[in-house]
């Protein structure tokens, strides 16, 4: 026999069944608690089909949106002059920028400083020493000591060659040693590939190939530097330079 | 109707430069008022959003007729939320509500109390909804949104008659819960 509850819902489902409906009459007639449950339960229908049925969540969604913006946007009360100091300030940087930190001729020869990192991949055995003889080749390397650096990177690249950072700063190194043609060696693989060294190897093969008086091909690697890459300004400059080369 | 109507119809479409428009004509009288009643400005626009939210629902009902105007509606709407969160945190023992007097006469809902009272309620069943169990809470939801319970039991794993049992005896649950409160039995006194 089903209970009240279950009485209650299927009314309130519209599936009482024709075998239920004396009983749950004979409830409503004279069950007092049974008729105040069954309203009680009605209103909590109409509530939960109200609320789960509605948009709300779009509404405040949006609500959310608009309290964001109204929120962050106190500064209309402020005096104009203030309101213009950050553009003022942005403006200032920005003729810095342009300034002092655009390349000049003798910046796009310049190697950058190795980044000193935990190198990722190396096996836990290997793990401590690899890593003494990495922070080894970024002292030398930065100290501007390439021979030195390149032994290291040598053998960090021989140990595990599928670490494309060794095979990066090795390229580098050598054109710190001014051994152009083995750095193109180094780094042209590392041009034609998909790796986040693609980019800044370009840029140095086509200073190797410079170097090394191949003047067309050196332009034609610096051409293909995409413009949102972080190497871009610096190509634009050494094209103007290798095209007075020419 | 009301000439503020159209602030109604804005949240009904949830219209983005409508909803801009309430927040800057109201916002921050709102929030004022919360801050004024020792909420923070964090209260404030919690209660702004909730009120808004309550005020959407109401408007749902066809039967929605704004007749004063938004803005003595939105901060009746406002202080009495607020009024019972006081009250809420002072059954958790955060703050004593009696201690706190809104500097705005009560005036009388009038003829959208049956309103706002059914929005109260609502608001009360989803809340006391959000204390059963996980399960529980899943068939209810399931049950309220989709009307193919034997669709609802398949995808749960479960027989259609599990599931109705198992429904009626979260419902009762739910029922139970909420006889205990004030809103739903003046008789009874939360604890």
């Amino acid at each position: 026999m089903k209970s009240k509850e279950e009485l209650i819902q299927d009314f309130l489902d519209d599936s009482l069944t024709e075998e239920d409906k004396p009983l749950f009459d004979h409830y409503w007639e004279t069950d007092a608690d049974f008729k105040e449950q069954l309203e009680l339960q009605q209103e909590i229908h109409r509530a939960l089909e109200n609320r789960i049925l509605s948009d709300s969540e779009g509404l405040r969604e949006k609500l959310n949106e608009v309290e964001v913006a109204f929120r962050s946007g106190g500064q209309k009360n402020k005096p104009i002059i203030r309101k213009l100091l950050p553009i003022l300030a942005a403006a200032c940087v920005l003729i810095g920028a342009t300034l002092f930190l655009l390349p000049g001729k003798d910046s796009l020869f310049e190697l950058p400083q190795m980044r000193s990192e935990i190198v990722r991949g190396q096996s836990d055995t290997n793990f401590g020493t690899a890593s003494q003889r990495y922070e080894e080749a970024v002292n030398a390397f930065n100290e501007g000591l390439y021979t030195q650096s390149t032994n290291l990177l040598r053998d960090l690249q021989a140990e595990s060659p599928e670490i494309l950072q060794y095979q990066y700063y090795l390229g580098l190194s050598l054109i710190g040693e001014k051994k152009f043609g083995e750095a193109e060696n180094q780094l042209v693989g590392l041009a034609s590939g998909e790796s986040v060294f693609k980019n800044d190897s370009m840029y140095f093969v086509a200073i190797a190939l410079y170097e090394q008086g191949k003047i067309s091909e050196a332009l034609i690697q610096a051409y293909l530097i995409p413009e949102n890459s972080t190497v871009y300004p610096q190509a634009q400059m050494l094209i103007k330079e290798l095209n007075r080369a020419k | 109707m009301h000439i503020d109507q159209k602030y109604i119809h804005f949240l009904l479409h949830h219209d983005q430069r409508g909803i801009q428009q309430i927040y800057s004509q109201y916002g921050q009288k709102v929030v004022g008022l919360i801050c004024n009643n020792s909420g923070t400005e964090d209260d404030g626009y919690d209660i702004l959003q909730e009120s808004l939210v309550d005020i959407y629902h109401m408007a749902k009902d066809r039967d929605f007729q704004l007749t004063t105007s938004f803005q003595s509606f939105l901060f009746l709407v406002s202080k009495r939320k607020w009024l019972n969160e006081l009250k809420k945190r002072q059954r958790q023992g955060v703050t004593n509500a009696d201690d706190y007097v809104f500097d705005i006469e009560d005036d009388s809902a009038g003829e959208l109390e049956a309103h706002l009272q059914m929005v109260e309620k609502e608001n009360l069943v989803l809340e006391v909804l959000g204390t059963l169990g996980e399960r529980c809470q899943e068939i209810i939801r399931r049950c309220m949104g989709d009307k193919n319970q034997e669709q609802i039991a398949a995808s749960l794993g479960v027989s259609y008659a599990y599931l109705r049992k198992k429904k009626s005896e979260c419902m009762a649950s739910l029922g139970n819960k909420l006889r205990l409160h004030p809103v739903f039995n003046p008789d009874s006194e939360l604890k």
